[in-house]
């Protein structure tokens, strides 16, 4: 799994709770999304991370329920989660970086190397 | 229609069948033993008859002449007609048969040179499967000069770009003018698409680029603003000497309306001074993870940023009161600094940056992530090295480009993690692949006389047994080179 | 589906089962035609063909061995078919079990009316993927449609906390089964349950007690009738049968009497003596002497468990006992009072399973009851809510998926059967879909009345018009009991689930391949083994599936290091499907192999043995020579196993398939030990290694180095003194190798070592490939050094090194993995 996955399947992500959420709230916020989910509800389909929106799916959000129901990996998971950043912040010095020298897509095709 | 008509009639036909036989017959004959250009002298003196009596012929009035003149034409100039009319086509079957004769243009690797033609006719056709299984075949079953590396490489999108690239180390007669300049116009095309200018770059001095790689290459450095940075009368230049300009145009007028971006140094920092220490650190590992060309001060700022967190009293004492709230009983932190390190070997493998070496800094986080870099890219060295060291001493063959393929893979993964850490890793690196390709080199030198190939393995490892100081390798190495000389 | 839901459960045991239903308030256990709540696992097939099961073929036991089969649950998960002789059928033991479910269904069926189509079925904790999949089709085999998991601890840690009155705190939930002994340590939290952790032995139960008995009986028929009744002698067989059913009979006697005599149906017949009926007199105190160190064995497990969650003794709420073995009024009290927590009373060890698993069943809402016919009452709804639920603020998530002719309704709202709640409006989206919050009164059924109203705030009809919520307590998913994951090439575990992961599952990782797979080659095989085990090294741990990747299967070449993204999935059932995709290839494999507990074959299991116990005399060995003392505990721990296994590997011998499996688990047990232990002794060694190769190789260097070299060598021994102090090992065995490498290039400009390491490659010269070409190269050498010609004599050696067989290449201890 890469850095990026084990971040953005944070069970306070995937289950859209504050850090502070109760055993109870864990559990009632789980039931609700695998619900959605089963029923279809495209509101349930994605949720927000630090690093994009991700797709949620019933097998996220029972792995995200047991995560948390263990102390020992709770603490863990609490300790990466991040309030969402305005896209700004992130995406502006992106942008920053990105502005180099173009690519050149028809170079290939140009030359004859391509499929037409 | 008069006697000396038919007889003339006659003559052109006997000599153009004689013509088609011996093109036929030099396309066979021509072997890699053979010495080049041979052959493709032979074939011109006669189709040069051929041509100059049609010609003839035809001053007379005959139109017959016309097009067996046609005829020798193409026969005479087989590549010309193939790389102008029959791959633009898709004629790949045509394209192939012709460029068999092309013993002028291909010297010896004909051979290898029909298949190029074939596997760039069955590209341009959208890729026939017919014709990419006939490609295939015979590039399986061909003993594998640099020219069917590059037809291997038209048909085999995936490892092209390893494939074609290495194909201008070949020397001799191994490696045609031909298939190195088109390795080299290839290579340089390729990465122009990928915006890699700085490759595109270096093949400036290469001695097989076209006026065409030539262009690209002072595109590439008006691009990157690389001193001496060409003014627009060079670019222009450039230009007007590449074929099929028209289409390189917008090209031109791109690089010269870009104005290189001064280098920014200055490494990632969240924009306002951030008094959580975790936060901040946070921040600069998401905007690290978020980043497709991270540089080596964003690892470092990153790294610096945690070692602030986790040397900070207050958030570490925050932590724990905290773990004891929830009732986790391991040492949360330690697995926070696991984790924050595993994210950044990952980071720093995936894309590349270099981290160099720095003996002095070993108990900060960035040491620890080279440390753990340093471990992983030697264990996966070993176990590259140990498949392809159990293969060969098992004896399962590879078809010779998928053997090439190989070692390609192999020396990729020490070249990548020496650039990744530095000279440490060099000698115990070398160490790992030497007696894998060295195995592998034997092996085909040996047991299945691929010598070229063999040879150009041997020439690698004597480089780089220089370059570790060892001198043992060097030695034996360098018996190896000079047996195939 | 008419009338109050039908969940069920089943605890299928090794001697016994049961069956209870839960009707979403009460649970009832179902007794069978005898009256009885138990059914003992036993099938028998007659010469007609007739299959009996329970009490009716438990009587044929001694009787009529042949034909009457107990205690298959044991060989669940291999592919050992048992023979039944009279009718001359095999039936394997996924079909052995399917009998006694079959019956059990039947009961259901005579008690309740209805003959159910899904039940919970309880597996042993550490129940391995092979098992478990034979126990799902077990119960396919026995008609039903859906059927799920659930570990045996967690089942009854349900039934018990269901009743249970007490507060919040960790409990032990002691399960001593017939064939196997899990032990589980739970946690109430908020009326929430959870898994903390869970430990156990899969070859220690009941079972043992009576063969404790047994060899007690064996030793005192041999004192006292000179008569020798030996366990791995199949012809005693019938004799040893006799014995066991009568120390079956004896053990449950000893629990309400303090002596009891061991009663024989019929005299012993052993061949070469006459019949005879011992009378042997059996007390508490003899008892309790033979089954202590099985107790104390269990209780090692226990207190392993506690330690590793730091829970002690006074953090321990209450024990809960489960299993037939554990009414012994010797064990209880012994557990209880060294463990120093309360024992639970009122609860039937017996059924406690059964009925936590019928609970877990309403949780899962896998109603039992056979579909009926489809009666349409108004707008259909899809709705999701949980039957069961801790929560007492549950969602009612709902879906309209058909309004028929009527009007589409446009809001919802729930009221509580009582008239004390009712939820807010919930309004339907654009998916036409509501969520609501409702609440619950504790520990009852809440009937909720579903009221929906369409635009005009007209009332419409839905279906169904109600949902009914228990509450009370319950557990979401049923965790994996064991981690899941791939070997690697390096003998590492890429670890897909982790154990507690909660079913269904599933999960990708990428693995990239070590050797490339040539197209067409028959021989080539790619393999990507499947492990179950919580060892970090892949041959320590259970291979349970294996994909492979076939070179006649491959369009073309697969090369070395290509991509290869491979999906595991498991179903809550515990059956593992996976699915490789080589992106290279553009193809898919999905067929998975040999899903089995491998044959305990007692002849590799001696050989086994016999390795093992020469390794433990080797490493005592080093031991001793090295002054090594921290390591001869282990060592003896690991002697007295393998007298274990010796003892079980004669009853091996003699047909006992379930002591071949328990054997062939120990040895693995013992090996990882081993492991440990030269893994220990492993860094002293390196210490050593690096004071004399320093010395070695730096003399060498700094006598015959070049300038580079010795440059070379510093920084060596710069990176030798980091990864000490680093406690590396593999980096200071790498580095090691190349100070080496560093000596002996300056080793070999020294003039006297050629024909010192001539005369080393001609004294193997015997072992040579090629005989006589190394003879003619020995004769060159000889030459060569005669007329000190030192160059030649150094090429006379290299060819003749060539010659020479290489070192065994270190075995390949990962399944032939061929992925990393």
């Amino acid at each position: 799994m890469s850095a990026v996955d084990r971040w953005g399947d944070n069970p306070f992500f995937v289950l859209d709770l504050p850090v502070t959420a109760t055993r109870a709230e864990v559990e009632r916020a789980g039931q609700k999304w695998l619900g959605m989910l089963e029923v279809g509800m495209s509101r349930a389909a994605i949720y927000t991370t630090p690093l994009g929106v991700r797709a949620r799916t019933p097998e996220l959000v029972r792995a995200a329920m047991a995560e948390l129901r263990d102390p020992e990996r709770r603490i863990g998971h609490e300790l990466w989660h991040l309030e969402h950043e305005p896209p700004s912040t992130l995406d502006a010095e992106d942008d920053a970086d990105a502005e180099g020298p173009e690519p050149e897509p028809a170079a290939l095709r140009i030359l004859g190397w391509s499929r037409p | 229609m008069s006697a000396l008509g038919i007889e003339g009639l006659v003559a052109q036909l006997v000599a153009f069948t004689a013509a088609l036989a011996f093109a036929w017959l030099l396309g066979v004959a021509n072997r890699e033993e053979s010495r080049p250009g041979f052959f493709g002298l032979a074939q011109w003196l006669v189709l040069g008859l051929v041509g100059l009596l049609s010609g003839a012929m035809l001053l007379r009035g005959e139109l017959l002449g016309a097009p067996v003149l046609a005829m020798t034409g193409v026969l005479a100039w087989p590549w010309a007609f193939a790389r102008g009319w029959l791959i633009p086509r898709g004629h790949w079957r045509a394209a192939w048969w012709l460029v068999r004769s092309s013993s002028w243009t291909w010297h010896d690797d004909n051979k290898g040179g029909a298949l190029v033609a074939a596997a760039w006719a069955a590209l341009r056709a959208g890729g026939p499967s017919r014709a990419l299984a006939f490609v295939e075949a015979r590039c399986e079953r061909s003993d594998c000069g640099a020219a069917h590396l590059l037809a291997t490489g038209l048909v085999d999108d995936a490892a092209a770009r390893r494939w074609i690239g290495s194909l201008c180390e070949f020397e001799g007669v191994a490696a045609p003018r031909m298939a190195r300049r088109l390795a080299v116009q290839w290579c340089a095309a390729e990465a122009a698409t990928r915006g890699a200018w700085s490759e595109v770059a270096r093949f400036a001095g290469d001695p097989d680029a076209d006026a065409t790689v030539a262009m690209l290459a002072v595109v590439a450095r008006r691009m990157l603003g690389a001193a001496p940075c060409p003014d627009d009368a060079e670019l222009e230049r450039a230009w007007k000497h590449t074929p099929d300009r028209a289409d390189w145009r917008p090209l031109v007028e791109r690089a010269r309306a870009h104005r290189p971006a001064e280098p920014t140094a200055t490494p990632a920092v969240p924009r306002e001074a951030e008094p959580d220490v975790h936060r901040a650190a946070l921040l600069l590992h998401a905007r690290l993870l978020a980043h497709a060309r991270p540089t080596a001060a964003e690892v470092a700022a990153t790294a610096r940023a945690w070692d602030r967190a986790l040397a900070d009293a207050r958030f570490t004492d925050g932590v724990r009161r905290r773990a004891a709230a929830v009732g986790a009983r391991t040492d949360a932190l330690a697995i926070l600094r696991a984790r924050v390190e595993a994210d950044l070997v990952e980071v720093v493998r995936t894309t590349g940056v270099a981290l160099g070496e720095d003996p002095d800094r070993v108990h900060d986080t960035l040491g620890r992530v080279r440390s753990a870099l340093h471990q992983a890219l030697l264990d996966e060295l070993e176990l590259v090295a140990d498949g392809l060291l159990t293969r060969v001493r098992a004896r399962r063959a590879l078809p010779l480009h998928e053997e090439w393929r190989e070692y390609l893979a192999l020396r990729g993964a020490f070249t990548s993690a020496v650039e990744h850490t530095g000279p440490n890793l060099q000698r115990l690196g070398y160490a790992i692949v030497n007696p894998a390709i060295c195995a592998l080199g034997v092996w085909l030198w040996n047991d299945r006389k691929n010598r070229v190939h063999a040879n150009q393995m041997f020439r690698w490892l004597l480089r780089e047994a220089e370059i570790a100081g060892d001198a043992e390798a060097v030695a034996l190495h360098r018996r190896n080179v000079d047996c195939g000389r | 589906m008419t009338g109050r839901p039908l969940y069920v459960g089943i605890d299928l045991g090794t001697t016994n089962s049961a069956v209870a239903v839960f009707d979403g308030e009460t649970t009832q256990v179902i007794r069978n035609a005898q009256g009885s709540t138990l059914t003992p696992s036993v099938v028998r097939i007659d010469g007609k063909g007739r299959v009996t099961v329970g009490a009716a073929a438990r009587r044929f036991l001694e009787r009529d061995p042949e034909n009457t089969r107990s205690e298959f649950k044991r060989l669940m998960g291999t592919e050992r078919a048992l023979p039944f002789a009279a009718s001359g059928r095999s039936l394997r033991p996924p079909e052995l079990a399917a009998a006694v479910l079959g019956a059990l269904r039947a009961d259901v069926l005579d008690q309740v009316g209805l003959l159910p189509d899904a039940a919970v079925i309880s597996v042993p904790a550490l129940f391995e993927l092979p098992q478990s999949a034979a126990t799902s089709e077990a119960a396919k085999l026995a008609g039903f449609g859906k059927v799920e998991l659930l570990p045996e601890p967690i089942a009854s840690a349900l039934a018990a906390g269901w009743t249970a009155e007490q507060g919040d705190g960790r409990w032990l939930v002691y399960d001593l089964g017939g064939g196997t002994f899990d032990v589980s340590l739970l946690e109430t939290d908020g009326g929430f349950l959870r898994v903390v952790g869970h430990d156990g032995d899969n070859f220690l139960g009941g079972r043992d007690f009576d063969w404790a008995i047994v060899d007690w009986a064996l030793a005192e028929i041999a004192r006292e009738h000179g008569v020798t009744i030996r366990r791995d002698d199949p012809t005693h067989g019938a004799a040893i049968a006799q014995l066991k059913h009568a120390a079956e009979d004896a053990k449950v006697g000893l629990s309400r009497a303090g002596q009891v005599v061991l009663t024989l149906a019929a005299p012993l017949e052993i061949p070469g003596a006459a019949p005879f009926d011992p009378e042997l007199a059996l007390d508490r105190a003899v008892l309790e002497g033979l089954i202590s160190p099985l107790v104390d064995r269990s209780l090692d497990v226990c207190r392993r468990l506690l330690q590793e969650h730091g829970t002690s003794a006074d953090q321990l709420a209450r024990i809960v006992f489960v299993g037939g073995p554990t009414v012994t009024p010797m064990l209880r009290e012994r557990v209880g009072h060294t463990l120093g927590a309360a024992v639970a009373e009122g609860l039937d060890p017996m059924t406690l399973v059964a009925q936590g698993a019928a609970i877990h069943a309403a949780s899962t809402a896998l109603d039992g009851r056979p579909a009926g016919p489809l009666v349409r009452r108004g707008a259909r709804l899809w709705l999701q809510f949980p039957a069961v639920c801790t929560d007492l603020s549950p969602h009612v998530i709902g879906r309209v998926v058909d309004a028929g002719q009527g009007p589409m309704p446009s809001n919802v709202r729930l009221v509580r059967g009582d008239g004390g709640f009712t939820s807010e409006v919930a309004t339907l989206d654009d998916d036409r879909a509501f969520v609501a919050a409702v609440e619950l009164v504790a520990r009852h059924a809440n009937v909720f009345e579903i009221v929906a109203e369409d635009a005009a705030g007209v009332r419409v009809a839905v279906d169904p018009p109600s949902v009914t919520i228990v509450q009370g307590m319950t557990i979401g998913d049923p965790p994996l009991s064991r981690s899941i994951g791939v070997a690697l090439v390096s003998d590492h575990v890429q670890v897909y689930f982790e154990r507690g992961t909660p079913l269904p599952a599933r999960r990708s990782f990428t693995h990239a391949t070590v050797e490339s797979v040539a197209r067409g080659a028959a021989e080539a095989v790619l393999k990507i083994p499947i492990v179950q085990g919580e060892h970090d090294r892949a041959h320590l741990c259970r291979l349970v599936g294996t994909l492979e990747i076939p070179g006649h299967a491959i369009g073309k070449t697969l090369p070395a290091g290509s991509d290869i993204e491979l999906t595991i999935e498991l179903d809550r059932g515990g059956r593992m499907s996976a699915k490789a995709l080589v992106p290279a290839l553009d193809q898919m494999f999905e067929h998975v192999a040999h899903l089995l507990v491998p044959a305990a074959d007692p002849e590799v299991l001696a050989a086994s043995l016999a390795a093992l116990r020469q390794r433990v005399d080797d490493l005592r060995a080093e031991a001793f020579r090295r002054g090594m003392p921290h390591i001869i505990g282990a060592l003896e721990h690991a002697e007295h196993d393998l007298g274990d296994v010796s003892r079980d590997l004669g009853a091996a011998t003699g047909g006992n398939d379930d002591a071949g499996q328990r054997a062939r688990r120990t040895l693995l047990e013992i090996d990882a030990a081993l492991d440990e232990v030269e893994q220990s002794k492993q860094w002293p060694e390196l210490e050593q290694r690096v004071v004399r190769t320093l010395t070695w190789a730096g003399g060498q260097v700094g006598h015959l180095g070049t300038e580079r070299e010795r440059a070379l060598f510093e920084d060596v021994a710069k990176a030798i003194d980091r990864a000490r102090a680093e406690r590396n090992v593999r980096e200071l065995q790498r580095q090691l190798r190349l100070a080496n490498q560093l000596g002996e290039t300056a080793w070999y400009r020294d003039p006297d070592t050629w024909p010192a390491l001539f005369d080393e490659a001609s004294s193997r010269v015997d072992a040579a490939s090629d005989l006589p070409r190394a003879q003619a190269l020995v004769r060159e050498g000889k030459a060569a050094r005669a007329r000190d010609d030192g160059a030649e004599l150094r090429r006379i050696t290299e060819k003749l090194w060539r010659l020479l067989p290489h070192d065994p290449t270190a075995r390949r201890a990962s399944y032939d993995s061929g992925v990393r």
